[in-house]
């Protein structure tokens, strides 16, 4: 009964599987929650979004249609150069830890974090999670997947484009392998302190899609002081 | 004047040389009609040359090089080759980046990002292209304030593709969206 709940994650370098082929890999799949996304951003006034990720020209072309001002950063751009031969556990990516995300407080109504976080380790994750709070503006989403797989695995990263607006184009990128953590549910809400999940969907591929609504600050009461002043 | 022919005559950084920001090099003789494009030449920069200051021309331009300041090519094509490194703001009709540019982009017609391009900085244009595996920082703008917007919908009988090209994920086709759908808060699964 309690098999599956039990059952321990395989260490990296015990896992037989090896996962998906090395191959290109190109998959079309459905999206619940971009339709979402781009339905609240088309309802903000001049709407500042941050694509995280590989960058695919299509991705910014759809959110500019959107009426957005795109800012990209292409943050596993390192994992594609970086890594080593086919088939070779390369060097883990460090993530992006050592230089922070060089944007103001509250400058972005939504951030697009494509297949990024699973492969940071947790403190790394958590303290990027930290920084996307900063950067985010009250009520503002982060887009963001992870795996839901039950065993943490060597994997290529993956680029997305926006197909269509409901469907994705998934397709590994690169030919070596980094490891891919596990992040369950109360994980993520953990890493994202100060969001509170908007929507989520787990799909066929056994990849969650999440939206991440931060926390608008509740405001303090008003002060005796402030109540007592005349109005003007 | 930037003819292969006249770069062997030129010293690898005769023109970093105490210059600094503020030299103005035209890159064309006068007489040479700008709208003509039969007589349009390609001229480039070579890997060995480094220009410090601001570069003008009225003709396309090729960049194999490196250049730190300014160049204003305004109605004419820019091309940054494989082993051009820019640090400069960049002003054209069309910038092809398949070097390293380090500064923004403002053509009045297309930017382009080659796979092997790198650019950091800002991007002004009507038009982009980025290929994939492009490295790309910045902004984009592309002047659409006044452009109705649209959001899309989630059903599947209406979705239209972006029309990408082959091989490369390009921008240059507009996505058509339909008509915009009031937000209706999403449901918590």
């Amino acid at each position: 009964m309690f098999g599956p709940i039990f059952k321990r994650r395989t260490p990296p370098e015990l896992d037989t599987q090896q996962g998906p082929p090395l191959a290109a890999e190109t998959r079309l799949q459905p999206s619940h929650v971009l339709p979402r996304l781009a339905r609240r951003l088309t309802h903000l006034p001049h709407p500042r979004i941050l694509d995280l990720g590989s960058v695919v020209g299509g991705n910014l072309q759809f959110f500019i249609d959107l009426g957005c001002k795109v800012t990209a950063d292409d943050l596993l751009k390192p994992v594609e150069t970086i890594l080593p031969e086919a088939g070779v556990p390369g060097t883990d990516w460090k993530g992006p830890s050592a230089k922070r995300l060089e944007h103001p407080d509250m400058s972005f109504d939504a951030v697009i974090a494509w297949d990024l976080f699973d492969f940071l380790a947790p403190t790394e994750a958590k303290v990027f999670a930290r920084d996307l709070l900063r950067i985010v503006k009250p009520g503002g989403i982060v887009l963001a997947f992870f795996t839901s797989r039950e065993t943490e695995r060597r994997e290529p990263h993956r680029r997305f484009r926006i197909h269509s607006q409901d469907k994705i184009e998934w397709i590994s990128v690169g030919r070596s392998r980094t490891l891919r953590h596990v992040y369950q549910n109360r994980d993520i809400e953990r890493m994202f302190d100060g969001f509170k999940t908007h929507t989520a969907f787990v799909l066929q591929n056994g990849t969650r899609e999440m939206l991440l609504e931060k926390k608008v600050a509740t405001p303090a009461p008003p002060s005796a002081a402030s109540l007592a002043a005349p109005a003007k | 004047m930037w003819d292969k022919k006249d770069q062997k005559d030129v010293a690898p950084g005769s023109f970093a040389t105490g210059t600094g920001y503020g030299n103005t090099m035209h890159s064309a003789p006068s007489s040479s009609p700008s709208s003509s494009p039969s007589s349009s030449r390609l001229v480039n920069i070579g890997q060995t040359i480094f220009i410090k200051g601001e570069l003008t021309g009225t003709e396309d331009l090729t960049i194999e090089g490196r250049v730190e300041g300014k160049i204003e090519l305004k109605d004419h094509n820019l091309t940054i080759g494989p082993n051009g490194k820019i640090k400069a703001d960049v002003f054209a009709k069309s910038i092809v980046i398949t070097g390293e540019l380090f500064g923004n982009a403002f053509a009045s017609e297309k930017v382009e990002i080659t796979n092997a391009g790198i650019l950091k900085g800002d991007i002004t244009a009507p038009r982009i292209v980025i290929a994939d595996g492009a490295q790309f920082k910045g902004s984009v703008d592309m002047d659409k304030g006044n452009a109705p917007r649209t959001a899309p919908q989630v059903s599947r009988d209406q979705v239209r593709p972006i029309q990408t090209v082959a091989g490369d994920a390009s921008v240059q086709q507009k996505a058509s969206l339909p008509q915009s759908a009031p937000y209706t808060p999403a449901e918590k699964r």
